[in-house]
């Protein structure tokens, strides 16, 4: 073997154990500052995305977009551009009001964000808001919209922030049942059987008198999520050998939220 | 050589951005589109043993830095890791870089194939690592759709 190779083999092991034993508070802080450096990137894309009206759809084939195509010629002799201009108004107007209500009547002091970006791999894990430590915004902060709870602020940057989401697995929170004495720890699912994954509450008795449609609230107890925000709607319960065991619908739409806020205080 | 090297770091980190702006593509079982394993291992192909373990260590550690959430106090793996889990594929990929060098364009489509197939063992390595960490490992039927479809 080559002296060079065992050069490189060496400063790549060292290096990589270096990596490996780097202390989280570091870690983090790198985590922090690629965002920072990326966020002019991720600031403009975001502006592009949403004038593009998004990548949402995703990548069709010839023949679906000619069929689309074909569609959208038929419909666009029927509509005049004028119409359709003031149904996408109306819909963001609407949405303005809601979030705008819905900040104005909370108990809690609210700042509003928009999210910046998410990546396709961690879509149902994590997001990116365009809030960071200039605007007061630390870690372990809730992160809600007018329906419910979105997630929880995990690294700061000082001019963004990444949300961990309700819907991930790490993400614990304590939760009662609407109408019950029933409390529990509500977590998302690894993966699920529909595309958008259902949340789970864990630890119920086995004899909780559960009902799909009930509305599953914080209960306050972990420190970061204030209690009576709704986090979602119970689908099914199952009694296990020692426990209840619910899955939830959740509250907040979160393959299409846009606009969110982070929870910094009480009024 | 070492201009190649450099362009294939920027290339990496503008696919590692680019990434963050694309949805998962519902129409593919909501799979994801992934370009930096496709240049990974195009650059495993093309450069010498310890350019390609630079290439490794910084690929690796921009992966977790992008991907994986530093919560306070559980994170689901530690940084760094995915080092290693694109280490081993991309030794595989290393592996062939003769038959790469002779610039035969069948071999050229060979090797693509070769390392469409190598990717999702990194995604599965940094699943069942993330598996292990959380509790026990967990397979769904949703996972057996290929969430992934790799350029290349």
């Amino acid at each position: 073997m080559k002296s060079i190779t065992i050069a490189a083999l060496g400063a790549f092991g060292i290096f990589v154990v270096l990596i490996l034993l780097l202390p989280q508070q570091t870690k983090r802080q790198l985590q922090g500052a690629l965002f920072q450096f990326i966020s002019p990137v991720l600031r403009t894309g975001a502006s592009v995305q949403q004038e593009l009206g998004g990548v949402r759809g995703g990548l069709k084939r010839l023949d679906e977009l000619e069929r689309e195509n074909q569609k959208l010629n038929l419909e666009n002799e029927q509509l005049r551009a004028t119409n359709s201009l003031l149904r996408n108004l109306e819909g963001e107007v609407n949405r303005l009001n809601r979030a705008l209500g819905f900040r104005e009547q909370s108990a809690f002091k609210l700042l509003p964000a928009r999210i910046l970006s998410r990546e396709s791999a961690t879509w149902w894990n994590f997001c990116t808001i365009d809030r960071g430590t200039k605007d007061g915004v630390a870690t372990d902060m809730a992160v809600v919209t007018e329906d419910g709870v979105v997630g929880k602020v995990t690294t700061v940057a000082k001019d963004l922030a990444v949300v961990l989401l309700v819907s991930d697995e790490s993400l614990r929170v304590s939760v009662s049942i609407e109408g019950t004495q029933e409390q529990g720890i509500v977590s998302g699912t690894r993966a699920s059987s529909t595309y958008v994954p259902d949340l789970k509450i864990r630890f119920l008795s086995k004899t909780a008198n559960l009902k799909p449609g009930m509305q599953v609230l914080t209960a306050g107890k972990g420190g970061v999520f204030p209690s009576g925000l709704v986090v979602g709607t119970i689908k099914d319960f199952s009694a296990r050998q020692l426990e209840g065991i619910a899955s939830v619908t959740p509250a907040v739409d979160l393959a299409a939220v846009q606009d969110v806020f982070v929870i910094v205080g009480e009024r | 050589m070492i201009l190649f090297f450099f362009s294939l770091l920027v290339l990496i980190f503008g696919s590692f951005v680019f990434q963050l702006f694309l949805p998962p593509v519902l129409l593919l079982h909501g799979a994801v589109i992934l370009f930096v394993p496709a240049l990974y291992f195009y650059g495993c192909l093309s450069l010498p043993f310890p350019l390609m373990l630079a290439l490794t260590f910084f690929t690796g550690f921009l992966n977790d830095l992008f991907a994986v959430p530093q919560a306070r106090s559980n994170p689901d793996f530690p940084t760094g890791i995915s080092i290693l889990f694109y280490l081993v594929p991309g030794l595989i990929m290393h592996g062939f870089r003769p038959l790469f060098l002779r610039h035969r364009w069948e071999t050229h489509c060979l090797l693509a194939e070769i390392g469409a197939v190598l990717t999702p063992f990194i995604l599965l390595a940094q699943y069942a690592m993330l598996s292990f960490e959380r509790s026990d490992f967990f397979f769904s039927a949703m996972l057996s759709y290929g969430g992934s479809w790799v350029p290349g």
